[in-house]
This record gives C-alpha cells, structure tokens and sequence, in this order.
C-alpha cells in the first residue's frame, strides 16, 4: 500500500484520479464503432481481473476456476431472462446463484494448500460447465442460449453497453480500494504472506478465505451477465471460456497480483496485447500468452507495477535490469 | 454393469496409470504439478503417427521409439527451462507448466494442424471373446504393454542407483546435495522419464481412436485426480487409481450418460478432496 | 490463576515430545522455560497457543478448557506468541505488520459481526493510532516504511514483541526471543519484557540466555524429554541437582543469583 501517490495532498488525489475517469466518460463521444466496442472489452477484462485479485492476488489463493463463476453469471442472467426477468435483476440472481455455490464449494476446498486448491477450482469449473451443457431443456445445451436483443440502433447498444461496463468498473475499483483498507484486506495479506501466522495473530483464516471467495464469485457472474447481454448468445465453449480464465489470471500476474492498480495495469496491457494478436496472428495466440506467462513468472513474478511500487531507489533501465537479474535468479536451481 | 463395461474400463485404466505415473513422479520429486503432461502425451501420439506413416512399421514398434524421443524433450524442457523457476511455489510453477502446456499445444496446432489423424493399426478390428464380453484386440495389447512400463519403473525406481538417488533428492534436497547427487541432471532425467511415460501412454492412445493437438487437453489433471485417488507418493497408489478412474469414468458413462463422460474425473477429483484427500493409499496429509 | 497446564502431552506418531506436564501460571507472573535443545519447550508453546492439537491432558485458560480451540480462538482471548523462526510478515512494512496484529486480537466480536464489518474501514483507522503508538515503544518509528525482511535482526525479533502487543494480549507466550542479538540489544529487549510484565500482562518466556532467564523471571520451568523437572523460584531451580544433570547450566545460574529486586510471586 504504499504509493508516492499517498504522499499527494487530498485535492490533487482527486485531480488525478479525475482526468482518467474524465477521459473515460467522453470516449465514446468522440469515437464510434469498434473503438468503442474495443474499449469496453478491456474495461471488462479490467474489472476481471480486479476481481480475481481479491482472492487470488491479495491471499494468495489463485483460482483457475474463473471461467466457471463466468459461465454461471452469463447462463444464469440469460436463462433469467428468457423468463422474461429485467436484465439487471437477472445479473443481480445470476450472482447469487454463483455465490451460493462459492459458499457451497469453498469452504471445503479453501482448506486445502494452494497447488490443490488451484486444480480444485479447476475441476469445479469444468464440472459446472459440464452440467450447464446437459441442461438441454433450460439451458439450450450444446446449442446455446439466445438472449432478448437490446432494442436499440447498434450505436446506442455500443454506448450503453460501455457506460453500464464503466459503471460497474468503477464500484469494483471502489469495493477493491475499501477491501484493501480494512481489516479483509489486511486479513488476505497476512493470509498470503504465512497462514499459520495469520491463525496466531487472531484471524479465522477460514472466514476470511470464504468472504473473499463470495465476494468474488459474486462479483464475477455479475459481470459476467452483462458480458452475456452484449454478446446475445452464448453456447457453453464462449461462457465458459478457459481461454479467458488465463488471459485475466495473466492480466493480473503481468501488472502486478496483490496491488490495487496491478490488475489495472495488467488490463489494459495484456488486452490491447492480445487484440494486436488476435488481428495478426490469429493462431499463434494460445502460443505467445503462453509464452507471456512464462516469461512472467521467470522475470516477474510480482508484475510490472512491483517495478514502481516497492523500490527504495528510483526506476531505471539498469535497476531495471537489476530486478529482472534478481528475480531470474530467485527461483532457479 | 455389463462385463464389456467393467474390461473396457480396466484396459483404459491401465493407460491411466501409466500417464498418472509419470506425473506423480515429476510431482513426487520436485513439487511440481506438472500440467504440460498432458501436451508430452499428445506429442508422443504424433510421434508414433508420423514414424508408423513414413516408415510403415508397426505402431507398437514405435513406442521404444517415442519413449525415447520424449525423454529427451522432457530432459531439455526440464534442464533448460523449468530449472529456471523451479524454486517457486507451487502455484507459480503449476502456472508456468499451463504455459508451456498452451505453447505445446499451439506449436502442434501450426506443425500438424487442428485436424483428426489415425494411426494405421494392423489387426484393427479384430477382437478376442471372454465370456460374453468382445475385447478388442489392440487394447488388450495396449493394457499389456501400460503394465509393463508401469511395472519397469517400479523396478527402476527401486533397485537402480539411479533410482535411490531420486528417492533421496525427494526425501531431502540438502542431504542429497551433500551427498553428491547432481540436483540438475537428476531432476532433468526425471522429468525426461515422466515425459517418456506420458509419451508412452500417448503412443498407446493413438493406437485406439483418432488424434489431434488437443488429445491431452484432459489429461493432466485426469493424472492428478488418479494420484490423489490412488494417494500421493505411492506407487501402487497410483496403479490402482489408474485402474479405478479407467472403471469409474466407463462403467459412470454407461450411467450418468455420455455428456457427462469428461466430467467424472473432475467431479471425483473434487470429491476426494473434500472428502478423504489422503487417497486410498497415500501416508502424507495435506 | 490465568493458566493451568493438566497432565498435557502431546506425542507425534511415536515420539513423544511433551509427556505429562503440569504447572499453573499466576496473573502477572514471568515464567521462564528452560530446559536442553529439544526437550520439548516450543512444542509446549505451541500447545498453549494452539498451533498443535494436544493428544491428551488439558490446558485452562481463566478457569475454562481451551484445548479444543483454534489458533485464532486463543488469539481472541488475549492469548499472543512470537515464534521460534522469526515470522514477521516478510514482505509487509513494519507498519503494515504490527497494523494486522492490532486490527486482530483480543476482541469479542462473534462470527456475524465480523463477517458484516470485516469491510469496514473504521476498525483500521484506530488500530492505526495504536500502531503508531507501538512502534514508538518498541523503538521501529523510523523504520515503520520498511519491509521486515529487510529489518535487523533485533529489529524484526522487537517487530515480532510489537505485534504479540498490539494484539492487546493477557498472555504473552515468547519463544527464545533474544536469540542472537548482542548484549546491549538483549539489555533492551529485557527492559521492554520488564515493563510489559509490569503492565499486567502474564509472559511465559522460552529462553536459552541464562542472565536473561534467571535475570528476570519470577519463576522457571525446567523441561528435559518432554517432562517437568524442576518448578520453582530461579535461584532454587539453578541449584537443582536434576537440572544441573540434565542441562549443565548451573554455573550461569550460580553467577546471577539475585539480580535487580525482582520479587517472587506467591499464589
């Protein structure tokens, strides 16, 4: 949590932190069509990847079963409203259902240590997409479910979409920021820094591990229910997309798991990355976020933002060069 | 419960243990939840594939062959990239093992292409009668031969020196170290074993029905469920998790129906864990 | 009584590291622990504060059974340790550090209340002025920005004391906590343990220093094998043949009889 932006009397904090959400605002009325769309795809995978933070980078518990609690929000907003519910009560149910079944699941499966924990979620995404692809009869099964169109001309679906993405962009950010700053935020860190430690100095790591787990679960399908509006239809392999799951987990390892703007950060970078990708090449995707990953963990393992955030000294290329040296010999045999 | 049913699952579940072998020894001796097995496993299919279709020999011929050429990309891929983070928490290295898995994986997609190949097996549709039970030829072949692999390497493992000094570098790094274990070329030769197995079991796969890149897609963590079912660090854990898992997923299809086929070893997996994470024969807790 | 140990033993598979330990502990008491290298002095520690499940005997804290407590359960009574193998939070600020341990801690709050206020930022803001108020006893003010793994060694083990205080703690169980520091940084770490026991709280100290243990307890344990030898006022318990046959360190014993009027606790 510390910052040289914690340094900044109040009046500029808010300066600051005006001209982005500013710029973000007007966006889509000086731009139109596929900037737009392009715009609200990384705002999503921001808010995903803030999310994903909460658990996996702030305790340490990474989740590789986001594409489960994705699916769950993007057929259970759709369903929900193919019965004729309003979209954003539908989203609101859609992530109930996704934090009751956290509630469910989790509890036995956040006991276990982190590398089984990890495949656990693994499992449990898989299997939950499983089940939503047998559910023929509501759920439309291997051939998909079709969403109630937004009655509007594609310019204002574009608009609209990407005002209700910010929006909730936004109560992410902020619902992140009260996290960090209360006791849950310090309880997931002690949790990720020594769990036993943790237990002593008189936090119920369970509980805490749960809330999280909920809380993210929940904020998840939300998203993920919006994310299914736009689209209009889904079949199980678009919902639940283990593609994506590893793109956000890489977003958030990139910039930085376990900081406020890491995921941000790692958002935008990894998005704008992967679309260049998409354009060009088309099927050597898979292969370079791969190759990312790696490379990440063998020379960044605590992301980019680790560069600015933690230092004593300040960012040059050759302390640049230092960290990478540092953390290239961190783990190595 | 028809017999077909019960042999189908036990022949499958032979290749099973063989893949849940080679991962529970990269797993058993240096911590790694390795989940590019599944991609060595591929690999290994396409080896076979592409030497029985350019030089006409028999597949069965060709598993020496792949074992061979596997061990060696595991040895490379382990001294030359996975050394390099092989210190990092598990979490970390399942992440980048995924990596290299997705690497793999689209490599085989732009060599080989998306599309399904067959390997040419001689005597492909022949089968043998037990009872009222038509067991095919080529799988009861392919159990025979999984066996067999899995059973070497117990003996490997146990009764080689090479063997001993794995089991020391598992028990103890420091003291293996000090001892004068060579910590980087045993973990290479490990990996490269496990590799050699996955390949193996690859070989055996692409024997028994089409393949593609993505033919080990659900493998890794099939072999982590069989591991926690059979019980981590043992071996005959390991068999028997094989052979149950291969019984399971059948006679549970002929059940629970065909979509819900994929989803038995991630379903069990979870299970176990909540409900007996020692597995049946495992000694150490988590 | 704040504390009695009943018949406590705790065996791991075949071996048996405490065995049938018995002693009581008065309010306000500093108890030193002492005994030769693995006679079973952290494991009883972690018997107290709940690391480890006991396999038999019980342990009362205030006059009720809390061997079926968790960790954290203990830690909510007032029950705070520092560990053995310094276990700051490495990569937190010394700040952040004893922020945690005050935001936890002794409190009374059931499950519910703290599910619905665990997001609540006021609880930090007042355990932010306790920190500050901490680390200014414990004498890391100027280094609160530091990361603890990046703290001197006296630094993190007085980090470790800071947190056990801010978990505003009724007990205060200390594992070797002077180990490698030099003599004038035990000299202060004696001082700050001094004023802590002066201040109400019960300490039970683990400790290899001889001067520090006989220096300022009001009275020794003495562990050898897992058992209870000796119990008793500091001067007896170094002249105590037992002791000096399990652990030959009677003549450091011998040397600091008395010390600065310390006096002993009656029951």
């Amino acid at each position: 949590m510390i910052s040289k932006y914690r340094g900044l009397k109040p009046v500029f904090r808010y300066i600051l932190l005006a001209l982005p959400i500013a710029f973000l605002i007007l966006y889509p009325t000086v731009l139109h069509g596929y900037p737009v769309r392009l715009a609200t795809t990384i705002i999503m995978y921001v808010t995903f990847s803030q999310i994903w933070n909460i658990l996996g980078g702030f305790a340490g518990y990474l989740s590789l079963g986001l594409m489960g609690f994705i699916g769950v929000g993007a057929y259970g907003t759709g369903v929900l409203m193919n019965m004729g519910i309003n979209v954003y009560i539908s989203m609101f149910l859609a992530g109930c259902l996704a934090a009751v079944i956290a509630a469910v699941i989790g509890l036995p499966i956040l006991r276990l240590k982190s590398g089984y924990f990890m495949v656990a979620t693994f499992a449990v995404a898989f299997v939950l997409r499983e089940i939503a692809s047998n559910m023929n009869t509501i759920t439309g099964g291997g051939s998909g479910l079709a969403l109630p169109l937004i009655d509007m001309p594609i310019e204002g679906i574009n608009r609209y979409i990407y005002y209700a993405m910010l929006l909730m962009a936004i109560v992410v950010t902020f619902i992140c920021i009260r996290i960090s700053k209360s006791s849950l935020g310090y309880g997931l860190r002690a949790i990720k820094e020594n769990e036993d430690a943790a237990n002593v100095l008189g936090i119920n790591t369970t509980v805490y591990k749960s809330v999280a787990f909920i809380i993210s679960s929940f904020l998840v399908a939300t998203i993920a229910g919006m994310y299914a509006y736009w689209l209009t239809f889904i079949d199980p392999l678009s919902a639940f997309d283990s593609n994506m799951s590893i793109l956000i987990i890489t977003m958030t390892m990139v910039g930085g798991a376990g900081t406020l703007i890491g995921p941000i950060v790692g958002g935008i970078l990894i998005s704008l990355v992967s679309e260049v990708i998409w354009s060009n090449f088309l099927e050597l995707h898979k292969g370079i976020l791969g190759i990312v990953l790696i490379a990440t963990v063998i020379f960044l393992p605590n992301g980019i933002v680790d560069l600015f955030l933690y230092r004593e000294e300040k960012l040059t290329w050759k302390t640049l060069g230092k960290v990478i040296r540092e953390n290239y010999e961190k783990y190595r045999l | 419960m028809s017999l077909q049913a019960v042999i189908s699952g036990l022949l499958l579940g032979g290749i099973y243990a063989l893949v849940a072998s080679g991962f529970s020894l990269i797993s058993g001796v240096m911590k790694v939840l390795n989940f590019s097995h599944g991609a060595l496993m591929m690999l290994g299919a396409y080896s076979t594939y592409w030497i029985t279709v350019t030089f006409g020999i028999d597949p069965l011929l060709t598993i020496p062959i792949s074992m061979a050429i596997l061990f060696v990309i595991g040895f490379l891929l382990q001294k030359y990239v996975l050394n390099l983070i092989i210190k990092a928490p598990i979490y970390m290295t399942l992440i980048f093992t995924y990596g290299v898995d997705m690497i793999l994986v689209n490599a085989a997609i732009v060599m080989w292409t998306g599309n399904m190949r067959t390997v040419p097996v001689p005597n492909a549709g022949a089968n043998i009668l037990f009872f009222d039970a038509a067991v095919p030829v080529t799988r009861l072949i392919t159990f025979g031969i999984a066996l067999l692999v899995t059973v070497f390497l117990y003996i490997v493992m146990g009764r080689t020196h090479f063997g001993k000094a794995i089991t020391a570098a598992r028990m103890d790094l420091d003291a293996a170290m000090l001892v004068g274990v060579n910590i980087s070329n045993t973990y290479a030769i490990t990996f490269g074993i496990g590799a050699a197995l996955a390949g193996a079991a690859g070989s055996l796969l692409s024997m028994l029905g089409p393949i593609s890149p993505n033919l080990g897609a659900l493998y890794s963590t099939r072999a982590f469920a069989i591991c926690i079912l059979g019980g981590t660090g043992s071996m005959i854990g390991v068999l028997v998790g094989g052979l149950l898992m291969g019984l399971l997923e059948t006679i549970g299809a002929s059940y629970i129906g065909a979509g819900f086929k994929d989803a038995i070893p991630f379903a069990l997996l979870i299970l176990i864990l909540i409900i007996r994470p020692r597995g049946i024969f495992g000694k150490e807790f988590f | 009584m704040i504390m009695q140990v009943v018949n406590a033993t705790k065996s791991f598979g075949g071996l048996t590291a405490v065995d049938n330990v018995s002693f009581n502990v008065e309010k306000g008491e500093l108890l030193g622990v002492i005994g030769p290298n693995g006679s079973g002095k952290t494991t009883l520690i972690n018997l107290i504060s709940g690391t480890h499940p006991i396999t038999s005997g019980d342990i009362l804290y205030n006059g009720s059974s809390i061997k079926k407590y968790a960790p954290y359960q203990r830690a909510r009574l007032g029950i705070a340790r520092t560990f053995q193998v310094v276990k700051p939070l490495q990569d937190l600020t010394a700040e952040d550090n004893i922020m945690t341990a005050a935001l936890f801690g002794r409190s009374k709050s059931n499950l519910a209340q703290e599910v619905f206020s665990c997001m609540s930022t006021k609880p930090a803001k007042i355990a932010y002025v306790q920190t500050e108020n901490i680390l200014e006893r414990i004498g890391l003010q100027d280094q609160k920005n530091r990361f603890a793994r990046n703290l001197t060694l006296s630094g993190q083990k007085r980090l470790a004391v800071g947190q056990a205080l801010a978990m505003n703690p009724q007990l205060l169980l200390l594992d070797e906590v002077v180990a490698g520091l030099n003599l004038s940084e035990v000299e202060d770490m004696m001082g700050l343990i001094t004023t802590i026991n002066n201040e109400g709280v019960t300490v039970i100290m683990i400790e290899h220093i001889m001067k520090v243990v006989m220096g300022i307890s009001h009275r020794v344990i003495v562990l050898d094998r897992g058992a209870l030898i000796a119990n008793d006022l500091p001067e007896l318990v170094a002249h105590d043949p037992h002791v000096i046959a399990a652990y030959l360190g009677s003549r450091f014993g011998n040397k600091n009889k008395g010390g600065e009027g310390h006096e002993h606790f009656r029951s």
